[in-house]
């Protein structure tokens, strides 16, 4: 008891830290999102407030349309439908193998280390993890927790996202990498040394996971450097300007399930 | 008493505001992001119960990770710091201690103790805040190098708003 008198700052200290890395360990980015539903409650208060110029309003709402035909538009890509010819069935709605749905970005960050982006949508509208979330100017990320009415996906600037991309003029591949620093810079890994790169080059998605449509746009090659080994360290100037971002596009793969069922059945062998 | 009281819950409000509202939103070269709310911890009395102050520590970075959607990063860096204020003011303290009555200010104990004082607490924070938030210590020196630059900036802002902003 004496001992809890004397050292009682320090047993509080350490309580206060044991509560606050609780805060930062247990939970995850879906009970994150109920937390910060507060915060938006309040900001978008604020907002309703404080707004002089109901203009902006309107510029949303026709964003927010602008995004609804953009969206109707990427359905009705032929890009987007298996090739129906090939198996004489004409009902085209059986061989849609991308699904676009337009969402809205709650909030965004780009000053941490492992940033999310939270949107609008949620399960209630058919969002499901490992949707790809594109946006006008390119990649954005992947959907990583739903709940009923909001998503949270995983920012291209996050040091744990590592999506597949190939230099679109010569169909070399490898994977993206954000160190943690620009909001606009990421590295291209794993080019071999006798690919043909070029600054300016155009980076795209492979296409090669079941998450992203092939043919998304990244990036164009900044710079490009020998690393150790037998590969290029390609540094990418991203073309999604993540400080801005607003409408966002969500992409499902209808053939997510089966090219899983094939990936995970050939490791296992 | 309850001038000195509302004079600190005053300026609480104040520096969560400036922080979420405006500095939350700077971020210079990808590594300078100033967090200026510590202020609040530098600037409580001396006389401050250590528990008050690992409180009033706890609830400031709670709001702030609320705000800036990082829970539980500010609120361990800045516990961290309300822990290590009372050693590191007995270690700055003059010869004769700390008058009584006076506060942890530039007008009381002069520009370069203030200085020292400020950025070894913007430090303490800082270097907990930014290794919590890498969470490893993978790029050891890409974040020391993002601590001692926003350790600088956070600490010139602090020192300036001394003569600008909280000058009494």
């Amino acid at each position: 008891m004496r001992l809890l008198i004397r050292y009682h700052n320090i047993i509080l200290f350490i309580i206060l830290e044991v509560i606050a890395f609780m805060l930062l360990a247990k939970f995850s980015s879906y009970q994150r999102s109920r937390i910060y539903s507060m915060k938006y409650a309040i900001e978008g208060s604020i907002e309703k407030r404080y707004a002089r110029v109901s203009d902006y309003f309107s510029l949303a709402e026709e964003n927010k349309s602008l995004a609804e035909e953009n969206t109707r538009l990427y359905n009705s890509l032929p890009d987007s439908y298996f090739n129906p010819l090939s198996s004489g069935n004409t009902d085209t709605s059986r061989y849609k193998r991308y699904v676009f749905m337009g969402a809205r970005v709650i909030s965004n960050s780009t000053n941490k280390q492992y940033n999310f982006v939270i949107l609008d949508k949620g399960s209630k509208h058919g969002v499901e993890p490992d949707m790809a979330v594109i946006c006008d100017e390119g990649l954005v990320g992947v959907i990583k927790e739903t709940t009923e009415n909001y998503s949270s996906a995983i920012s291209m600037l996050n040091r744990e996202f590592y999506p597949n991309a190939m230099i679109k003029r010569n169909g070399y591949f490898g994977y993206i990498e954000w160190l943690g620093r620009h909001y606009k810079k990421v590295i291209l890994n794993e080019i071999p040394l006798h690919a043909d790169v070029r600054v300016g080059d155009t980076i795209i998605t492979s296409g090669y996971s079941a998450i992203f449509p092939k043919g998304i746009l990244i990036g164009t090659v900044e710079k490009y450097e020998p690393e150790e080994g037998i590969f290029y360290r390609i540094t990418v100037d991203l073309s999604t300007d993540f400080k801005r971002l607003a409408n966002v596009t969500l992409v499902k793969d209808m053939r997510r399930k089966e090219i899983v069922e094939l990936e995970s059945g050939t490791e296992n062998d | 008493m309850i001038d000195v009281i509302s004079r600190n819950i005053i300026r609480f409000i104040v520096l969560l505001l400036a922080q979420v509202l405006i500095f939350n939103n700077i971020e210079i070269g990808g590594y300078i992001i100033p967090y200026i709310y510590i202020l609040f911890i530098i600037l409580l009395p001396f006389e401050t119960p250590a528990w008050i102050t690992l409180f009033m520590g706890f609830t400031l970075g709670l709001l702030v990770d609320i705000f800036g959607e990082t829970l539980g990063m500010h609120t361990s860096a800045t516990v961290f710091a309300a822990f290590s204020r009372p050693y590191i003011l007995s270690y700055f303290a003059p010869h004769d201690g700390y008058e009584s009555g006076s506060l942890p200010r530039v007008f009381y104990y002069g520009l370069p103790w203030f200085i020292k004082y400020a950025s070894i607490m913007v430090l303490s924070h800082h270097l907990f805040l930014f290794y919590v938030e890498m969470f490893k210590f993978q790029d050891f020196f890409a974040t020391l190098l993002r601590v001692i630059l926003s350790t600088l900036f956070t600490s010139l802002l602090i020192v300036l708003s001394q003569f600008f902003v909280f000058r009494k």
